[in-house]
């Protein structure tokens, strides 16, 4: 873009075409969620580890054990941790109503601070609206004060608590693999998801279910139903398959000698 | 439980009994050193190459992310590319997003004597501990004294003459990061403005790392022990990563070895027919 | 306090989103001052967000030793006076003998021993998993035992062609599937940014 006389504003030099991106991005996930409000039923696929969560506090019911939640580590605030802690949460909120019908004992640890109220309000709600309100208890969500401490507790607790399950669900690092295998002591039935790339071969390899990458956002999209959280997702896969065209095309284009795709992208 | 094999046994083996030998092959090579040779990777060698081509005066950032729990992976290394870069005659900027920054600075100073003989102020500063991560390093990219007012010992940043050279990212030849943190680095500083980039990674963080070094977003990068280990082959500079390398192949040669148990079940079980 | 969160919050979003992206698209020189001023709030309240965790830490486990929560009081109490200790002693002389021992000694040691019982997992994990049950658990198996021997120095003493695959292995093998993951996760960054602009992300609002 050409910068006019009398210095009105510039496209940066290299961003115009991801200035275009972002905002037709923005423009389709508008489109996506007002066509479900508008009724148009657009619906997540079916996500193992989400449907396995019912089964998970039913086997906690049957075996008169507590089911352990871990939403990850890091600060809900935080650009690299904060909304897959909040997606963890929004799932929280499901495993809370079942636990809550079953009379199933919910332990949550985290070292989330900034995120302690609205995992308490989610887990007080969930139990509100099964009727079960005085069953909820503050004393089951444990506050521990960083990653290192929060493993060593966690270990400790499935030791002595032996839960039937358990739920690793968030911003998870090195502790992932720790707390998934101390749940395999004890036969523990172990859901996990994240985001963090280099956890999930740990975390697939260690626990029964696992949401991978983006299933934790389309799985927190599907337990919130709202049509500003599905549309969205919904929009992403028309945007995935124009990446994926402009890939097969740059593959095609590329040993050809001709860089129109790479100097438009570029530009 | 009378009618258990051999095979059934293995199937649930007792962890406690694989946890000792683990113990017992890490502890031999470390009282006992076998020195293997190791082979430099190419990404090791392009990270000691863009060491050694900075040149005098050349101010770098060096990014110490990584917590205590890492430093046998990565403070190898960091204690290479600081001793490179004294030999080269650079200026170094350290600062951290980890709690314990100090004391890994601390620590560097203690496995890098010359780091005292440097002149404070002047050819290295320690900034200290930042928080708000991409924010933090966006904003330095434009005016580090707003990030940083004063160096981890409380001295003004006007009073370090360095830092009136090196107040932006345009000031600096090139960013390493230490353990982890190495998106922002290329998001702020790589990509806006240029600054070369290029570190450490944990070795979980290796597979992960690949991409920014293929596409060229880093350009070069050593990983885990092994990685300290390399450069400090390619330095001259054998030291504790090095060492390490010998309980790195033992206790990897453990773990081949008790997939055979751990596979013999299933072999058992389907010649026999079962599932 | 209803009106506040429902409106005001609401909007801050999205006019710290439209100020910062306008300024990573946009060279305006009026624009990139409103976005240092903003990022040096970003930074800030990072650091509010330490000294929160320090109040909510002490309350909830203050909370638990005055209840006597079976179980827990105990180590309350550790942590309380720990924390009491370790800030009283920092406040003195961050680079003291005191504070530098307790740094060094206690802190750094538990550290190092929480980090380095992670292998110890990892070896039962993988003697749980490493298990050839079917064909995708045979290729798992056998790629996972050719990048051990890539990475140990003994994997090019017993063959030097270990080495060669897996760093193909770990370079053309995996970056496909690699960088198709970092693109999703980008746009589910992508999302959720749209989602805090448009209001819908009430996550840290306390859920309201």
């Amino acid at each position: 873009m050409q910068k006019k006389k009398n210095n009105e504003m510039i496209l940066k030099d290299g961003r115009i075409v991801a200035f275009v991106l972002l905002f037709g991005s923005f423009v389709l996930y508008y489109l996506f969620t007002r066509m479900m409000e508008q009724g148009k039923p657009f619906k997540i696929r079916t996500l193992a580890p989400l449907e396995a969560l019912p089964e998970a506090v039913g086997r906690c019911a049957e075996m008169g054990k507590p089911i352990f939640y871990m939403p990850g580590i890091g600060s809900s605030l935080s650009l690299s941790s904060g909304a897959y802690i909040l997606a963890g949460i929004t799932i929280l909120g499901r495993l809370a109503h079942f636990a809550a019908k079953a009379g199933v004992k919910l332990r949550l640890f985290t070292v989330t601070i900034d995120a302690m109220p609205l995992i308490q309000e989610t887990i007080k709600t969930a139990y509100a609206v099964e009727g079960k309100v005085e069953e909820y208890s503050d004393d089951n969500i444990e506050l521990i004060a960083n990653q290192s401490s929060l493993v060593s507790r966690y270990l400790g607790a499935v030791q002595r608590e032996s839960p039937a399950a358990a739920c690793l669900i968030g911003y998870l690092a090195y502790e992932s693999v720790v707390l998934a295998e101390a749940g395999n002591v004890v036969g523990a039935m172990q859901i996990s998801g994240t985001v963090n790339l280099y956890q999930i071969p740990f975390l697939v390899a260690s626990t029964d279910y696992t949401l991978i990458m983006e299933e934790l956002f389309a799985a927190a999209a599907a337990v919130s139903g709202d049509a500003g959280a599905v549309g969205p997702i919904a929009a992403e896969d028309v945007i995935k398959f124009v990446s994926l065209g402009i890939m097969i095309l740059g593959m095609v284009l590329a040993p050809l000698g001709i860089t129109f795709l790479v100097d438009l992208l570029g530009l | 439980m009378a009618n258990q094999t051999i095979f059934d046994r293995l199937d649930k083996l007792d962890r406690r009994i694989y946890y000792w030998l683990i113990v017992i092959v890490i502890a031999w090579p470390l009282v006992s050193p076998i020195g293997l040779p190791i082979t430099v990777k190419p990404s090791s060698r392009a990270l000691y190459d863009g060491l050694t081509a900075v040149q005098e005066g050349d101010v770098v950032l060096i990014d110490i992310f990584m917590s205590v729990s890492t430093w046998p992976e990565c403070m190898g290394g960091l204690v290479v590319e600081t001793n490179t870069l004294i030999d080269r005659g650079a200026r170094l900027v350290y600062l951290g997003n980890s709690v314990d920054v100090s004391r890994s600075w601390e620590r560097l100073n203690e496995l890098v004597p010359r780091l005292g003989t440097l002149e404070y102020g002047t050819d290295v500063v320690f900034l200290g501990y930042y928080t708000g991560a991409d924010a933090a390093a966006s904003q330095m990219a434009v005016d580090m004294s707003s990030i940083f007012p004063a160096d981890h010992f409380g001295t003004p940043i006007d009073d370090l003459p360095l830092m009136s050279d090196a107040n932006s990212a345009s000031d600096y030849a090139m960013v390493l990061f230490t353990a982890e943190g190495e998106v922002k680095w290329i998001q702020q500083w790589g990509e806006p403005y240029g600054v070369p980039v290029a570190g450490m990674g944990i070795a979980m963080k290796g597979s992960a790392l690949a991409p920014y070094l293929a596409s060229g977003d880093i350009f070069g990068l050593a990983v885990g022990v092994r990685g300290a280990a390399e450069l400090e082959k390619l330095a001259g500079m054998p030291a504790a990563a090095t060492t390490t390398m010998d309980a790195i192949s033992s206790t990897h040669l453990l773990f081949v070895i008790l997939i055979v148990p751990a596979n013999l079940p299933i072999i058992y079980n389907k010649i026999k027919g079962g599932s | 306090m209803s009106f506040v969160k429902s409106t005001a919050f609401k909007y801050i979003p999205i006019l710290v989103f439209a100020v910062i992206i306008a300024d990573y698209f946009f060279a305006i020189a009026s624009l990139g001052s409103v976005a240092e001023v903003l990022r040096q709030f970003a930074v800030v309240i990072s650091n509010i967000a330490l000294g929160l965790g320090v109040i909510s830490l002490l309350r909830i486990h203050g909370r638990n030793v005055q209840r006597r929560l079976e179980g827990r009081w105990q180590y309350s109490i550790v942590t309380i006076i720990t924390f009491v200790t370790v800030f009283i002693l920092g406040t003195i002389n961050a680079n003291g003998a005191q504070y530098t021992w307790a740094f060094n000694h206690v802190y750094t040691t538990l550290q190092q021993t929480m980090y380095a019982s992670t292998g110890f997992f990892i070896v039962s994990s993988a003697y749980r998993a490493f298990r050839a049950r079917n064909i995708d658990a045979a290729l798992l198996l056998i790629a996972g035992c050719i990048v051990v021997f890539t990475n140990a120095p003994i994997g090019e003493v017993i063959w030097s062609g270990f080495p060669v695959i897996g760093d193909w292995l770990l370079g053309p093998g995996q970056l496909p599937g690699y960088r198709v993951l970092m693109l999703i996760a980008g746009f589910g960054t992508i999302v959720y940014a749209y989602r805090v602009i448009t209001g819908n992300e009430r996550g840290f609002f306390g859920g309201e």
